[in-house]
């Protein structure tokens, strides 16, 4: 039973603590989203939920359209791709800092030079994209250049593989990230208990680091999965057209169709919260944060 | 054969890196480049798209150098603005949810999850979530602040997970042996706390700035006046055709965000060797 006062705030501090972030993300996190799903309850123009006037109607009417099942595939499934393809990209480079670089300032160096490109403003990137990959863009102009092609590589924008490669080279960051904390906080003795009881080094990479990285993994591919899902930029920039959810909600919005487009936002949310849930089923992301 | 191994990897992520900062590289290239076509091959360089023609300068926008065009002044002025104060509003939340989150407490894995959903939420959901509320309650001027709270929900999850993960598993053992030890709460935080967390502060403060000063996403939904640099040039974009200006005023802002972020490194590690 604690009486003196410091005991008292050593007591209730973790509650006072969690309050001010607590009460900031209701307010501007979850209100906003229940006054997104309340509204997508009604119809027209209207910005302001009007109880007297709830209906179904926009989600009957967005579910029975056929081309909606189409603009979720590609939007899903462009996202995951472009997710695990990150992955594959950025596992190999988490390892060789976690584990293969001694020195902690070299470390954080690397870590530190990640955001350096995030410095150039993201309307500017999306741009640059023009000039890497345009056909007078400089990956055109060194093909040529080698005489490799003889005319200009046309498909390298406005097409999906587009929209993987920039979507891989702007998340990157959010996948290197997360696995290389999992695996910092890899105890190294269980890799030397794993070959003293003559694991191959496969058997060990995989039982040992493999699988306690994989809530850095999991949580990776979640952040760069959710944040392709939410650019309605760079597809509409750069990939010819391909219509995806996040462009639909931006075109009602931008027309003054909130309903509509909080409508597709609540469909879009529900299917992103099962997705997260089957994700997070495989592996306990929260065990790299806390006991 | 385990440095053969070392050095594969190491070639191979200078190989990503590159094409990491390809985009940033060609940026700053392509901004000195004479001619409106940001394209390959480059004729001639000049400093036309930073200072303009010399001896005219330019009233109108899009012609002009980017050291003569009053609005991009302005929106660069209020980008870094917004991220410095973005960056001083989240280190301190994201420090006391993190130290509240070493305690076992009620709710604490939903009040995690919630947090984690300010990153989780795609942006144009966020976005549209924000722009309804500020009509629910009655807000009908967007300005730069309005673009506030949404940045500060989108960057203090990446700074909690990265503080978390870092943190010294020992920290809660000293703080009670300093409490056992009669220590006062202030001091046991001034004294003992906050010199394991310094590191961590600082990188809250580097990814909520930068997160928020290259955010576009979700600032569109919001934003007022001329907006935010992002915005501006977003905007700028649907109505001409992109030139190297806007690669001349990305290679800028870069060089004065390297300058900011270096030298607020150098004051706070200078206060960190003065302090032990």
């Amino acid at each position: 039973m604690p009486r003196s006062p410091a005991e008292l705030i050593a007591k209730y501090s973790k509650y006072i603590l969690v309050l001010p972030p607590l009460i900031f993300f209701i307010l501007f996190l979850l209100m906003p989203t229940i006054i997104m799903l309340l509204l997508s309850f009604n119809t027209g123009e209207a910005t302001v939920f009007n109880p007297s006037q709830v209906t179904i109607k926009n989600f009957i009417d967005v579910l029975g359209r056929p081309m909606v099942y189409k603009i979720m595939r590609d939007t899903f499934g462009m996202s995951l791709l472009s997710a695990l393809v990150a992955l594959g990209i950025a596992y190999p480079i988490a390892y060789l800092l976690a584990f293969k670089v001694e020195n902690p300032t070299v470390q954080s160096m690397v870590l530190f030079g990640l955001l350096v490109p995030y410095w150039v403003d993201w309307s500017i990137r999306s741009i640059s994209w023009l000039s890497i990959l345009g056909e007078e863009g400089l990956v055109n102009y060194i093909l040529m250049g080698l005489g490799i092609i003889k005319a200009p590589l046309k498909e390298l924008l406005f097409t999906r593989l587009t929209l993987v490669i920039i979507w891989v080279q702007t998340n990157l960051l959010f996948m290197i990230f997360p696995i290389y904390l999992s695996m910092m906080k890899i105890d190294p003795d269980l890799l030397n208990v794993a070959k003293t009881l003559g694991a191959s080094p496969r058997k060990a990479f995989y039982n040992v680091t493999f699988k306690l990285s994989l809530p850095g993994v999991i949580i990776g591919v979640i952040f760069v999965f959710v944040s392709t899902l939410g650019d309605y930029v760079t597809p509409a920039l750069w990939a010819g057209g391909l219509q995806m959810l996040g462009l639909t909600i931006q075109n009602y919005a931008w027309a003054f169709r909130w309903p509509l487009a909080a409508t597709y936002s609540v469909i879009m949310l529900a299917i992103t919260v099962v997705l997260l849930y089957i994700l997070l089923k495989i592996a306990n992301i929260k065990q790299v944060f806390y006991e | 054969m385990k440095d053969k191994a070392k050095a594969v990897l190491t070639a191979y992520t200078a190989i990503i890196i590159f094409i990491f900062y390809l985009p940033l590289i060609l940026v700053v290239i392509l901004s000195f480049k004479a001619g409106a076509k940001i394209s390959f091959p480059i004729d001639k360089f000049d400093l036309y798209w930073y200072f303009g023609e010399p001896g005219k300068i330019g009233t109108s926008g899009f012609a002009s150098g980017i050291f003569h065009d009053p609005y991009i002044a302005r929106v660069a002025r209020d980008s870094i603005l917004l991220g410095v104060v973005n960056g001083a509003i989240v280190m301190p939340l994201v420090l006391s949810a993190a130290l509240a989150f070493r305690h076992r407490f009620a709710g604490r894995d939903l009040i995690f999850y919630l947090l984690l959903m300010g990153f989780v939420i795609p942006a144009v959901i966020l976005g549209l979530g924000a722009n309804l509320f500020y009509k629910a309650i009655g807000i009908k001027e967007y300005s730069l602040w309005t673009v506030l709270p949404l940045h500060i929900v989108y960057t203090l999850p990446f700074g909690l997970i990265i503080t978390m993960a870092r943190f010294d598993p020992m920290m809660v053992e000293y703080e009670n042996a300093a409490r056992t030890l009669g220590a006062s709460a202030w001091n046991v935080f001034k004294k003992i706390t906050f010199p394991l967390i310094r590191t961590e502060a600082i990188s809250v403060f580097f990814f909520a700035f930068t997160l928020s000063f290259s955010e576009l996403l979700r600032a569109a939904f919001v934003v007022g006046g001329i907006g935010t640099l992002s915005t501006y040039i977003y905007n700028q974009m649907s109505v001409t055709a992109p030139t190297p200006k806007w690669f001349a005023m990305g290679s800028v802002t870069t060089a004065i965000s390297l300058i900011i972020l270096l030298s607020l490194a150098y004051i706070m590690s200078r206060g960190q060797r003065r302090a032990i």
